[in-house]
Order: structure tokens, then C-alpha cells, then sequence
């Protein structure tokens, strides 16, 4: 990965999800009276407006929902992909991994938590070292 | 006063490359407009812009750099649906007695002047679960919509070319319009892929440019020199912020907006003789004429490529060239307004609709986010 990310600039809100990330997890937070589970992390649950909310790990495993093949001046590429996680919210992540460029909507992918600072990645399920089906 | 509202003057301002300030170009797009509608700057008592060189108070610092004191003040920001939503607020405002003369403008010169910025400055807030990734925005959030509306429906690239075509086919009938040479399917799919399956030829044109239009009760417009055109219905709506959140990355807010604008106007869709799209991207016409009903899912690509919406076609949009050919600095829904009235009052020359009477014009902001759509009738 020859690519340039921006720096976060971490809040209250944000604090929890960068630090789990440095720890090699996805996390975000679940509402403790419908058990929504939110992303992006927020202090108000989208689903009941309850208030009470906990901080769980994420299995790691989402659905292609859609994604992009972004094509950069310099001749690189990589994709940027919407992810239907298994807990429900949808998130924007980056596939890598050789297969990165054959993802399709409806793939399964997995988390991969890497870079510095860590990042959410997905890879197609099935592409890790000898991991998956 | 009660009543219906009409827009007396409308203008843009120099387009392209200008060389000027975006005050500089609000000023001229608003002198221009007071100047068609037969008044000046003393009689304007409200004031409604978005975006002022990306500073607060915009309507506060616009109205001082034009000398002026309104009375009325609306910012309401929807990014490039703005303009539509404060041209109803002031009808609303004027119906109330609340004011008489109200201005709608906006300009930037995104090819002559930006604000000093940190470009890289770190990501904050909400937004940076998106931004995170170094992607660029927003071309990849409609890029998302894009693969997406291809995937369910079959549409083809080819497909959200020919909406770049026509735009270009009108563009060539409008001697304002930035670009104005031919262009072909073929072209749009050669030009550089930017975040597939946008080309940068699906994309708007980034230029210089500004626009305003005047709003007066029915009355005193009477009076004055044009043509009035009404607005007859308003709607806005807004499904999310960020593209993670949109509930269907392929059904946009305009199918609450522009039912509701229909609904205020009597009007069916059938009714429109001419409609004013935002057309940030290729893919924002398709999705936005299937979400205001013009069309069934799926059912807008084909549509377009048989040049229903082009030069002598029965759905004629963006008639001036719109965000591909025409202008596009940054937020461009005052330019639909703009439209809109010309061809109501019939003054568009080569690219005039035949008797245009009922006109739709339609804002997008963000990533497909939020939308305000306006009915607008002549006599």
C-alpha cells in the first residue's frame, strides 16, 4: 500500500473506534434497549433514540453492497466498496488483498485491521492465508 | 398579502474562467437580474444566499458588499438545492407581508478564486468514516449509486453517456453555454476513468459562475417589464448525509420532494413541459427522473438514450446545457431556476420548448442527500 491516507481528528464520539482499531478490532456502539447496532458511532441510537449505548466488537464479516474502482492521476487504483456488515450498519471501507480488483456485488468479505493508524479493510472472504471457504 | 409570487428578473453572471471573486460575480448576477426585473438595489428588503467564499453570515456579508440593509435573511443550506428551498421560503415571506423584494443569489469561482485552505487537514465528525479513506469526494459517493444502479437494473455505461450527449446537444443551442462542441457516446466512454463507472465526461464541468433571480408578490409584478413566472409548488427533502447512510443508494430524496411539490402545484408529472435536473454527475438524472416518477425503475437510461430528453425530444431537460455543458460552480441549483423562468416566458431562442407553461426544477446537494424541487407556471 503505496497510498497516502488523511489524518482523523478523534472526538467523544470517534475516541472508541480508533482506539479499538489499535487493538486490531472493529468496534462501534449497540443500544442497550432495541440492540441496534450503530455506525457510524454517535451518541443517540437511529433506531429508538435511547441514549444508553455500549461499545461491542464487530464479528468482522459484510456483504458487497456496492463499490467503485477508483482510478488515481498517477496510473493507480484501488476500490472503495459500501459494506453491509453482519450486525447491520452499512460502512464505506477499502478492499485490498490480491483479488481486491474481482469483488462483485454480493461478495462476502472479512475485516482486516491494519496500516498505521489502523483501518477497517476488507478482503474477499476465501483470499487470506489459508483461512475461510 | 396573499396571493401567488412571481419571479421578475433572473441573470447569470460571467461564466468560465473569470478571473473575478465570487462577490464579485453575486453582484453582477444580482444587478443583472434587479436590472431585467426594472428595479435596483434600494428596493430589495430581502436577501437569501448559501454560500458566501465558505465563511457564516453569508446573506449578512453578501448584502453588505452590495450595500444593501434586508429585513429578510434566509441561509438555508441543502448544497445545490439551496437555492430552490429559499426561492419558496421567500414566496412564503412575501405572501406574509414579510417582504417585497426578495434576491436569490449565489456564485463561487472555483477556476479563479478559493479560499486559503489546509488541504491537509485532518478528517472530523461524522464525515470521517467516508473521508478516512483518501477517496475522493463526492465522485465516489455517486460512483457507489452508479455500480449499484447498473447492477440491479442492467442500465449500461453507454446508458449514462447519453445523458452527457444530450446535455451537450442542448448546450449547443445555448451561446452561454461553457461547452459547446459535439460529443459523442463514444467520447464520454474514452475519457478518463475517474471512479468507474464515472468517466470524467459523466461528470459536471467545474467553472466560474453566478446566479439570482427576483422574487415580487403577482401584484407589482404586473408592473414590471417581464413576463412573471409563478411558483406554484415546493418540496424539499433529506435522507441522509454521507452515502453510507442513504436508504437506497438508487431512489433519491426527490421522490418526497418532488411529490409534494407536485401535490402543492395541482400538477401531475405528465403536466411538465420542461424539466431542470441537477446534473452533478451523469447517474444524478437517471436516479432523480425515476425517483420523481417520470419514469419506472430501470427505465431512465433507455429513455435518455433514445433521446427523449435531448433537442426535439417530449421530456425535454436541462435545456441550457446544465452541470455537464453549461456551468457548474459548485452548487448549482439557482441555474435550474434560471432556466425554468427563461423558457417559461419563451426568451430561450433556438433551444426555446414550444409552448412551454409548466416547468419542474429540481436541486440536489451533497451525495444525493438532500433535494428541493419547485413547479413553475405562466399565465
Amino acid at each position: 500500500m503505496t497510498r497516502v491516507y488523511p489524518s482523523a481528528y478523534e472526538d467523544a464520539d470517534s475516541r472508541p473506534f480508533w482506539a479499538a482499531l489499535g487493538e486490531g478490532r472493529l468496534d462501534m456502539p449497540r443500544c442497550d434497549d432495541c440492540g441496534r447496532h450503530l455506525f457510524y458511532p454517535r451518541a443517540v441510537c437511529t433506531g429508538c433514540g435511547g441514549e444508553r449505548l455500549t461499545w461491542v466488537t464487530a464479528r468482522g464479516r459484510a456483504t458487497v453492497h456496492s463499490f467503485t474502482t477508483i482510478h488515481e492521476r498517477g496510473g493507480g487504483t484501488y476500490v472503495i466498496a459500501l459494506v453491509d456488515l453482519a450486525e447491520g450498519p452499512r460502512m464505506i471501507t477499502e478492499i485490498i488483498g490480491e483479488r481486491a480488483g474481482e469483488v462483485a456485488i454480493g461478495d462476502e468479505v472479512v475485516l482486516v485491521v491494519t496500516g498505521d493508524p489502523a483501518r477497517p479493510f476488507f478482503r474477499l472472504a476465501g483470499s487470506g492465508p489459508g483461512e475461510d471457504g | 398579502m396573499s396571493g401567488r409570487v412571481a419571479i421578475a428578473g433572473v441573470a447569470e453572471s460571467d461564466l468560465g474562467i473569470t478571473g473575478r471573486t465570487p462577490m464579485a460575480l453575486q453582484a453582477q448576477a444580482v444587478t443583472r437580474a434587479l436590472g431585467e426585473a426594472g428595479l435596483s438595489l434600494a428596493d430589495v428588503d430581502g436577501y437569501c444566499t448559501s454560500d458566501l467564499a465558505g465563511e457564516y453570515a453569508p446573506s449578512v456579508r453578501m448584502a453588505e458588499y452590495l450595500g444593501i440593509r434586508p429585513t429578510y435573511h434566509d441561509t438555508t443550506a441543502l448544497g445545490g438545492a439551496s437555492f430552490l428551498s429559499q426561492a419558496a421560503h421567500a414566496a412564503q415571506a412575501i405572501r406574509d407581508g414579510r417582504a417585497e423584494v426578495v434576491v436569490v443569489g449565489y456564485a463561487r469561482a472555483p477556476r479563479s478564486w478559493n479560499p486559503p485552505g489546509a488541504p491537509s487537514a485532518p478528517v472530523y465528525g461524522p464525515g470521517q468514516y467516508e473521508r478516512m479513506w483518501g477517496a475522493p469526494f463526492p465522485i465516489t459517493a455517486y460512483a457507489l449509486a452508479a455500480r449499484r444502479y447498473l447492477h440491479e437494473h442492467g442500465a449500461t455505461s453507454e446508458q449514462l453517456a447519453a445523458v452527457a450527449v444530450a446535455a451537450r446537444q442542448w448546450a449547443g443551442l445555448n451561446p452561454a453555454a461553457y461547452r459547446r462542441d459535439p460529443l459523442t457516446v463514444d467520447d464520454v466512454l474514452n475519457s478518463r476513468m475517474i471512479a468507474d463507472p464515472l468517466h470524467a465526461l459523466d461528470c459536471c464541468l467545474v467553472t466560474d459562475g453566478g446566479g439570482a433571480i427576483v422574487l415580487v408578490g403577482e401584484a407589482r409584478a404586473r408592473d414590471l417589464p417581464e413576463r412573471p413566472v409563478f411558483i406554484l409548488g415546493h418540496g424539499d427533502a433529506s435522507t441522509h448525509m454521507n452515502v453510507s447512510s442513504m436508504p437506497e443508494l438508487t431512489r433519491t430524496a426527490a421522490a418526497s420532494s418532488g411529490a409534494r411539490a407536485l401535490r402543492e402545484a395541482g400538477a401531475g408529472i405528465g403536466d411538465i413541459d420542461v424539466f431542470q435536473i441537477y446534473d452533478s454527475f451523469t447517474v444524478t438524472v437517471l436516479l432523480t427522473m425515476e425517483s420523481l416518477g417520470l419514469c419506472g425503475p430501470g427505465e431512465a437510461g433507455a429513455l435518455v438514450a433514445e433521446g427523449r430528453t435531448a433537442p426535439g425530444g417530449d421530456l425535454p431537460t436541462n435545456t441550457n446545457g446544465g452541470g455537464l455543458s453549461y456551468c457548474h460552480p459548485g452548487e448549482y441549483g439557482i441555474f435550474t431556476i434560471i432556466e425554468a423562468v427563461r423558457q417559461l416566458r419563451g426568451a430561450c431562442g433556438d433551444r426555446q420548448v414550444p409552448g412551454a407553461e409548466l416547468a419542474l426544477a429540481h436541486g440536489t446537494g451533497g451525495e444525493l442527500s438532500a433535494t428541493s424541487t419547485l413547479i413553475l407556471g405562466r399565465d
